[in-house]
């Protein structure tokens, strides 16, 4: 029997530290930048502090340890920092850089869409761009429309670019290794309302490989493929419905690009069942991508038509009540689930 | 209280009956037994009479349409009693059949929502899920047989696993063709799946539908099939001078037939021609027999009537059989027009005559010769139960106790009042039937 490693309690935002300083410890090249992310310990006199570390403390601590060179705050102006990210990622520096809320990817998205993510085809493979933009995504939070969007769609439909939506702390450690070691232009999506969430971590964990799905729930009845958070909503509908006599099966994919199909198209082999719960809105989404592979590769397992559960398609409401509206409930993943059978 | 008028079931063969003609229409009031449609089977037209005094508040199925049996054909309520139209969906889908819910329905655990009858569209599809459709495609199992567990009325891959599982089990009577030694054999089958299958053969110039009854009696507790033998009834009745109508050759026919069709080993229980066959089977093929049941069996003794040997020198038709009826029959009063109708179409049908005339030949034509030699008899292995009504004037009596003195594991059952067909005492057979299955492994 194989001896177990002994895990800690991390949490979601811990878990990201610890990744960083891993990637940054092994390898030299391996640079931070965004706003606030040192979080005011780039004060001479203040080098020693116990700085903030980003808005959501992410980043804390690292400065003291890799110093100003390597941990670098940039001024309000995504255009700007997430170039510089891909110009030193395409000469040979791994950048991480923070894009704090993706609901501003709008104001970078040539240097991630049109830079970035084509660089190594626009030079015939001579060129790459290892770039991880780290950003946080999903509603919970009353920080409004600007501040509460998924979005990870949007990049997932984009070639040259991977998506990663990590739902764990354990996840969120060991794909973040993965994501810096790759050579490709990776988005990062955090989900804010996950940081504070604690998980098992081993010690010594290695890497998670991109492009491989984790069951986070095994059953029979009906394969929920959740992403991030959702991973969450759906293992508490997954208690209601355990009671009711329908056991749930709950695949996360953890990388939407690239994708796991075979494990999805598996699951839904032996459940025949499909609902795929997305926090992003539901026009053109992971979700109605994952429907659309199940309807094209899956057909004939199914006993019953896909469901998807989404928010609506609106942006996020501030009204904390309409907020929690929005975002898919336990209760309405188990509603839909009932529906199947 | 509404009333569901539903589809009678005439006969043990039928399944469907069409509705040809309404006798009333929605609105008018109606008494109880008043004749209220007509409704055509295979066999024959025949009036529905209503259940009960009311209004026709609903025609469920309109002239021309074909309904199961116990389906639903019309509702009738009470003078002034007012349904909504769910209740009347309700009360239909109560009763509609339930074709293959005999098991627990695995889905049923899930949403406490029991089988009922798959929804279709205007086109005559089936509302089944892609995986039911695949899967019935696999297992060769018919969509439009399948009851529905999934919302909507959507068939289900459990619902066709279920079907495919009872198919066997369908205890609603079947009847199909399969080929043994390349003739084309008629049987009907039902009852549900169980271990103990009981096989029934007629006698010569009989068919399948001399076992209704009994069938009918033992078709809730075993897997009951009736066999027809070459040159009778349904099953092909190929030239004699090409094929060996002997109780051998008949045997081996059989035989395959019962390997063929999933039956056996088996209960063989035989009448008359039918149980010299059984006898042979289970001397020349003993691992397809798990007990054999002789009534009134040819084979075990040398004398057979003079007459039945004279009748099958005759010419076919209703005069031969009623004379052939008569004699087997204790009770006259039993031999009616319907029983000498359909043995003389049995016999009129092309070949059959011949067939019967071969069969007869070969079995009886030598007086003082006995079918199965007595040396034989002393060699059944299986289980042997002898039931014999003691008027038999086609095989005396004697026969049943000389088989039962020879064979080696026998019971013996005497019918005091019956002649030489069991139908005379059915209720009798069946449960000497019943108690003797259950005697067996």
């Amino acid at each position: 029997m194989a001896t177990l490693a002994p895990t800690r309690q991390l949490t979601y935002s811990e878990a990201i530290n610890e990744a960083l300083r891993i990637a940054m410890r092994e390898d030299p090249t391996v640079i931070l930048m965004g706003e606030d992310i040192v979080g005011g310990a780039d004060i001479d006199h203040l080098i020693n502090e116990d700085a903030w570390g980003g808005p959501m403390g992410v980043t804390k601590g690292l400065v003291q340890e890799f110093g100003r060179n390597r941990i670098l705050d940039t001024p309000i102006t995504e255009a700007g920092f997430i170039g510089a990210a891909v110009g030193a990622a395409a000469t040979g520096l791994r950048p991480v850089a923070e894009l704090m809320f993706v609901d501003f990817f709008g104001c970078c998205m040539d240097q991630i869409f049109d830079q970035g993510a084509k660089l190594r085809y626009m030079f015939g493979g001579k060129a790459s761009c290892p770039l991880v933009i780290r950003t946080m995504i999903g509603a919970g939070v009353n920080a409004a429309a600007q501040h509460s969007g998924c979005h990870y769609s949007v990049f997932t439909h984009m070639p040259g670019i991977k998506t990663v939506v990590p739902s764990t702390p354990a996840d969120a450690r060991g794909l973040l290794l993965s994501s810096i070691r790759d050579d490709d232009l990776v988005m990062f999506f955090e989900n804010k309302v996950l940081y504070a969430m604690k998980g098992e971590v081993d010690d010594g964990a290695e890497a998670i490989p991109l492009g491989k799905a984790d069951i986070k729930r095994e059953g029979s009845d009906v394969t929920l493929v959740a992403i991030s958070r959702m991973v969450h909503q759906s293992l508490a509908a997954a208690k209601t419905l355990a009671n009711e006599g329908i056991d749930v099966e709950i695949v996360d994919p953890r990388t939407l690009s690239p994708l796991d199909e075979e494990t999805i198209l598996d699951s839904v082999a032996k459940t025949k069942h499909l609902v795929v719960v997305d926090e992003d809105n539901p026009r053109c989404s992971a979700a109605t991508d994952i429907a659309a592979l199940v309807a094209d590769k899956g057909f004939d397992y199914l006993d019953a038509p896909i469901k998807t559960v989404n928010a609506p398609h609106t942006p996020v409401p501030f009204s904390p009540p309409l907020e929690q509206f929005y975002i898919p409930s336990p209760e309405r993943i188990a509603d839909t689930v009932r529906s199947l059978f | 209280m509404p009333t569901l008028v539903k589809m009678p079931k005439w006969g043990l063969t039928m399944a469907v009956g069409t509705v040809t003609d309404w006798l009333h229409q929605e609105g008018d009031e109606i008494s109880a037994g008043e004749p209220l449609l007509t409704v055509e089977t295979e066999k024959a037209v025949n009036d529905v009479e209503a259940p009960a005094d009311g209004i026709l508040l609903k025609i469920v199925a309109s002239s021309g349409e074909e309904v199961p049996i116990s389906g639903p054909v019309a509702v009738i309520v009470a003078p002034g009693e007012e349904l909504s139209d769910a209740d009347i969906m309700t009360l239909i889908s109560a009763g509609a059949p339930q074709r293959a819910s005999s098991g627990t329905a695995a889905g049923s655990t899930r949403t406490g929502r029991g089988p009922r009858t798959a929804t279709s569209d205007d086109s005559g599809r089936v509302n089944a899920s892609p995986a039911a459709r695949k899967l019935a495609q696999q297992l060769g199992v018919d969509l439009s047989f399948v009851d529905a567990t999934g919302p909507g009325g959507r068939i289900t891959s459990d619902d066709v696993e279920r079907a495919a599982a009872n198919q066997g089990d369908d205890p609603s009577p079947k009847s199909e063709f399969l080929e043994a030694n390349g003739i084309r054999l008629s049987l009907l089958t039902a009852g549900p799946k169980s271990e103990k299958k009981l096989v029934f053969l007629h006698g010569l110039s009989g068919s399948q539908s001399t076992w209704q009854v009994v069938m009918g009696n033992l078709s809730g507790t075993y897997r009951v099939a009736a066999l027809e033998l070459p040159g009778h009834g349904q099953s092909d009745k190929p030239d004699p001078a090409s094929t060996d109508y002997s109780v051998s050759g008949m045997g081996s026919t059989v035989a395959a037939a019962l390997k063929h069709a999933g039956l056996a080993p088996s209960i063989l229980v035989g009448h008359s021609l039918g149980g010299a066959i059984a006898l042979r089977i289970a001397l020349d093929t003993p691992e397809l027999v798990d007990a054999i049941v002789l009534i009134n069996s040819a084979g075990l003794g040398k004398e057979v009537s003079p007459e039945l040997t004279k009748m099958m020198d005759r010419e076919p038709g209703p005069e031969t059989a009623r004379a052939m009826l008569e004699l087997f029959y204790a009770d006259q009063l039993l031999v009616l027009d319907r029983g000498i109708a359909e043995m003389a179409q049995g016999q009129l049908s092309d070949g059959a005559w011949a067939a019967q005339q071969a069969a007869a030949q070969r079995a009886f034509s030598s007086q003082g010769r006995q079918l199965i030699p007595q040396a034989d008899l002393a060699r059944i292995t299986v289980p042997t139960l002898i039931v014999w009504g003691a008027r038999d004037r086609v095989f005396p009596i004697d026969h049943a106790y000389h088989a039962a003195s020879s064979i080696p594991d026998a019971l013996v059952r005497i019918l005091p009042a019956s002649g030489h067909v069991q139908v005379e005492a059915a209720s009798a057979v069946s449960q000497a039937l019943d108690r003797f299955a259950r005697s067996i492994g």
